[in-house]
């Protein structure tokens, strides 16, 4: 299948296929298949791109499981570093930020075996009753199954308990890769692919929205890539209930696969093109400039996706990984950001509904913008000296 | 170049650029799009976001006609050196234009160049002060040589006699494994790394010295 012909099939509106995807993750020319993505992403969202006011919370970092591409937990209780919030500390949290406070809660935690179930419950009423219109998107679909199986219950009944208890959605995390091969290698013990499918599947069935992430750059292959791709596709044909789909960088700093290198920008870029190209029924394609860095992630505004995330602050996992990446961005840089990139921001809630639509900047006041994050970071330097040496 | 994109360089009025490189360039960096690339304070009145695209993509188009896939890799103890060092420029090459700046202003400024220059003329990026990423992504804008020094992650020099033990290897000097993760990057963008010695710390049985003919060159031979 040459490139020109998927270029055909996207014109024409056509499913692209297993061997089309594989093609593109192969296509030389990175800026030809950003163009195609952009396309799709332009049809779809035109230069709307959202973000929104999020900040998130990490409880505990102890983890019962052992992912090879972790930083981020403690296998137990007492080893350095091991961190458990008091219910109490997680909603200081929020409490601290109630003069500008964030719309979601996005709470990511470690599979810790020694809290009660009650322990979620009580975090989560706890956050609603400070701030009944908070949105809390909580517990990947590891963590659930992880709940399931340590207390004794059915998916259903832990996602019915954590949803009386205020629970909104489910973030995307812990789908890593779903490749049996690569996933019994990575992350052996907690949930499989299916799984974690199946929890998403469970999750929609009761009206929960929810996101998918994709683990990339460590040891998967570009087969792996697009089968993962092909499952969430394949689910969200059924469900319908996927918002956003999310390519996260590995990051190899502190953790068992540290040999390996981190992937590249061009790497991050092209899952992105192609994840916009094959995620079909995937409306929104999110740029995380936590794994991605702010750079590239602005750039990848233009190679298929429409959504940074949010302002995020307080990011632990990437950063205990070598993330280069800031812990949070202000509201004022994402917006600065999209409009740099010449798109129109656009703060959303969790569900996508618009909050609140900017103006698309026009170019002197985007260089305005530029100049004020030239206080803020350190990247500049004299322009474009022209410099010629002696031929030998 | 496919249809997609040709239609796209048509509809941002750049294909006509193609024909004024060939007779007129000095009137092609009057233009008024390109020429705030090409002059310091450019993101004043860059206009680098609705175009990019466009401009990178013409950018890609003319390095690949005129200078193929190679990219020139200096590796200097001081970035902000303003001359090429003595011996080390590739035969056949005038000028090296390097860009610095941040983000999408200098994937602009790096494309602007590209399509202003000369055929001889190499456009490199500063990857000690873009970073390996972005030095990366400016390779699909019309870059064709790396431009800088060796650094930490802190971004402090790195002592000639720095080294990590590997597994198998023994102790590697931390210059080589820099060199190896560049090399790796440009690998990623489909490119052939060519290595420039510029003095006895870089120079090793693997590097080009200056007597060498670079057409001869041995490419990629750092990984």
């Amino acid at each position: 299948m040459s490139f020109t012909s998927i270029q055909d099939k996207v014109a024409r509106g056509e499913r692209l296929t297993r061997e089309d995807a594989l093609t593109l993750f192969h296509h030389p020319k990175l800026l030809e298949l950003g163009a195609l993505a952009n396309t799709v992403r332009e049809q779809r969202h035109g230069d709307r791109t959202f973000f929104n006011k999020n900040m998130r919370i990490e409880v505990t970092n102890v983890c019962m499981a052992s992912c090879l591409f972790c930083s981020f937990a403690k296998l137990e209780e007492h080893m350095p570093g091991a961190q458990t919030m008091t219910v109490e500390q997680a909603w200081h949290e929020l409490e601290q930020r109630l003069d500008d406070p964030p719309t979601e809660i996005h709470i990511v935690n470690g599979l810790h075996p020694g809290l009660p179930f009650s322990y979620y419950e009580t975090l989560l009423r706890g956050f609603k009753k400070m701030k009944p219109d908070i949105h809390l998107k909580c517990f990947t679909a590891v963590e659930i199954h992880f709940f399931a199986a340590h207390y004794g219950l059915t998916v259903a009944e832990v996602l019915k308990r954590l949803v009386d208890a205020g629970l909104d959605s489910l973030p995307g995390g812990g789908a890593e890769i779903f490749a049996p091969e690569v996933r019994s290698r990575i992350s052996h013990d907690k949930a499989t692919g299916a799984e974690w499918l199946a929890v998403h599947r469970i999750a929609h069935g009761m009206g929960l929205r929810s996101n998918a992430t994709m683990l990339y750059g460590h040891i998967e292959t570009f087969d792996n890539r697009v089968d993962h791709m092909l499952a969430l596709r394949d689910l969200q044909d059924e469900t319908k209930g996927f918002q956003a789909f999310i390519p996260l960088a590995f990051h190899p700093d502190g953790n068992g696969m540290k040999n390996l290198p981190a992937p590249t920008a061009v790497d991050d870029l092209r899952t992105v093109a192609v994840s916009r190209l094959v995620l079909d029924n995937f409306e929104h394609i999110k740029s995380y400039w936590v794994s991605s860095t702010p750079d590239v992630a602005q750039i990848a505004l233009s190679f298929g996706a429409d959504d940074l995330d949010g302002t995020i602050i307080h990011e632990t996992i990437y950063s205990a990984a070598g993330s280069t990446s800031p812990s949070g961005l202000s509201e004022a840089d994402l917006v600065r950001m999209i409009r740099e990139a010449g798109r129109t921001p656009i703060e959303r809630d969790t569900l996508y509904r618009v909050r609140k639509e900017y103006s698309r900047a026009s170019a002197p006041e985007a260089a305005v913008k530029v100049k004020e994050r030239k206080n803020l970071t350190v990247i500049t330097g004299p322009l474009d000296p022209r410099i010629t040496g002696d031929a030998p | 170049m496919i249809p997609l994109v040709r239609i796209q360089l048509e509809r941002a009025n750049m294909l006509g650029w193609l024909k004024l490189r060939e007779g007129a360039r000095q009137n092609l960096r009057q233009d008024p799009r390109l020429a705030p690339l090409l002059h310091e304070g450019a993101e004043a009145n860059a206009p680098v976001s609705a175009e990019l695209m466009e401009l990178g993509a013409l950018a890609d188009h003319i390095r690949q006609a005129e200078a193929g896939d190679d990219v020139y890799v200096w590796l200097l103890s001081d970035a902000a050196v303003t001359e090429v060092p003595v011996g080390t420029r590739p035969k056949g090459k005038k000028a090296v234009i390097v860009c610095r700046g941040e983000g999408l202003s200098l994937l602009g400024r790096i494309a602007a160049h590209r399509i202003t220059a000369d055929p001889d003329t190499l456009i490199a990026v500063d990857f000690s002060k873009a970073g390996l990423e972005l030095a990366q992504v400016s390779l699909g804008f019309g870059a064709n040589a790396f431009w800088g020094a060796l650094s930490n992650k802190r971004g402090l020099p790195i002592a000639e006699d720095a080294s990590k033990k590997l597994k198998g290897e023994g102790m590697v000097p931390l210059r080589e494994l820099q060199r190896r993760e560049i090399a790796r990057v440009l690998r990623g963008a489909r490119r052939n790394p060519i290595f420039v010695s510029t003095g006895e710390p870089e120079r090793d049985a693997k590097s080009i010295t200056a007597a060498e003919n670079y057409e001869h060159a041995e490419t990629g031979t750092a990984e």
